[in-house]
């Protein structure tokens, strides 16, 4: 049975995407079996594993599953044996509306992955940062919350909204939701704004389960741009590295 | 406010987010307390529930034009028959008696 981690912060820009993405090849690498599923209407996730592809799922995406308008077997995209897509679309904005106004309206994506979590071992779902109906769902269906976390002000902020959207979220439909870690991105030595800032972190919450820093590195936005992992574009680049050794962490967290 | 701090906006323990939140004692308090649950996130009652996915299955329709059609009927049924006749017939409808009912709506009279 699948693993579900929403990879979740409430401040956009901070590498939601370049994270499940990466991380979900280093874990298919490691032959696990993954599922990515993209939850955010801007489909950014979708346009760097497809690409224009995406125009073919209107009838079958992460919106009509949530909708029942088509079945999850329709909608999965398989980009590798071992890592698979749960696609969002354009459309998906505009099925909020109706989402908000369904019955079971919070449950509605945990219902959907149901069927396919005894194919996988994990499902990491690339979340919006707003909190709507999308973020909730996604929170409601998962088990752990990995947060990416830039090292600057408005980073750790978006960080504390999202502890406290966790805390919301385990008293009222998932209570079953653990915090699986921090993951300080776009790290750079460049400045003193980032070891700063993970200094005052460390000071604030101690406790903070703080796992593998991931570089801020030019290849990983070439290898975006190009719809490239960033093992495919530079397999042993410090990039890749941080990301293969955060997938061990995770794997060793959840599995024991 | 200054920038130069962080401002704390978490006042709970990270540490505690880390593991499932905590049980409540007793396994029939958990029972009662899925069931209060479930009716809080859905804001209604789980016989509503069920009578809901009935409607849903018989209609073959999407879920939010129901709640969009009960919600016109409730509107426009009170300003049609006024606030007395309205509670009146809500009250026939609490029955729960579809025959009772449908001998009610016969002798209505707006």
């Amino acid at each position: 049975m699948a693993v579900v981690i929403s990879v979740a912060n409430q401040k956009g820009g901070v590498g939601k995407t370049t994270l499940t993405m990466n991380l979900g090849h280093a874990l298919a690498s490691k032959g696990k079996r993954v599922l990515l599923v993209d939850i955010d209407p801007q489909f950014n996730l979708t346009f760097g594993l497809i690409g224009m592809e995406v125009l073919n799922y209107e009838n079958s995406n992460v919106g009509t599953l949530m909708t029942r308008e088509s079945e999850i077997n329709d909608a999965i995209v398989e980009i590798s044996d071992d890592l698979h897509l749960l696609p969002s679309h354009l459309n998906l904005s505009v099925k909020e509306i109706e989402i908000i106004n369904a019955y079971n309206r919070e449950r509605r994506l945990e219902k959907a992955l149901t069927p396919v979590l005894p194919d996988y071992d994990y499902v990491l779902i690339d979340n919006p940062p707003s909190m709507g109906i999308f973020l909730v769902n996604s929170l409601t269906a998962s088990d752990y919350v990995l947060i990416p976390l830039e090292l600057s002000y408005f980073g750790v902020i978006g960080m504390q909204l999202m502890f406290n959207l966790m805390r919301m979220i385990r008293e009222e439909t998932n209570e079953n939701l653990k915090l699986l870690g921090l993951v300080p991105n776009k790290f750079t030595r460049q400045t003193k704004v980032p070891k700063t800032r993970l200094r005052e972190l460390k000071e604030a919450y101690p406790d903070a389960p703080i796992l593998t820093t991931i570089p801020k590195a030019i290849a990983l936005e070439k290898a975006q741009g190009k719809g490239m992992s960033i093992f495919e574009f530079e397999n042993d680049g410090r990039a890749a590295k941080a990301f293969m050794k955060l997938a061990g962490e995770v794997v060793k967290i959840v599995e024991g | 406010m200054s920038r130069d701090k962080l401002p704390k906006l978490f006042d709970g323990s990270v540490n505690e987010l880390t593991r499932p939140s905590r049980s409540k004692a007793g396994e029939g308090s958990r029972s009662s307390l899925k069931s209060k649950k479930k009716q809080k996130t859905l804001y209604i009652t789980l016989d509503m529930n069920r009578k809901l996915i009935e409607l849903y299955g018989e209609e073959g329709r999407r879920q939010s034009i129901i709640v969009e059609d009960a919600v016109n009927l409730y509107y426009y049924l009170k300003k049609a028959l006024g606030e007395k006749k309205f509670n009146e017939l809500l009250s026939a409808v609490g029955r729960e008696d579809p025959e009772f009912l449908a001998e009610y709506v016969s002798k209505l009279r707006v």
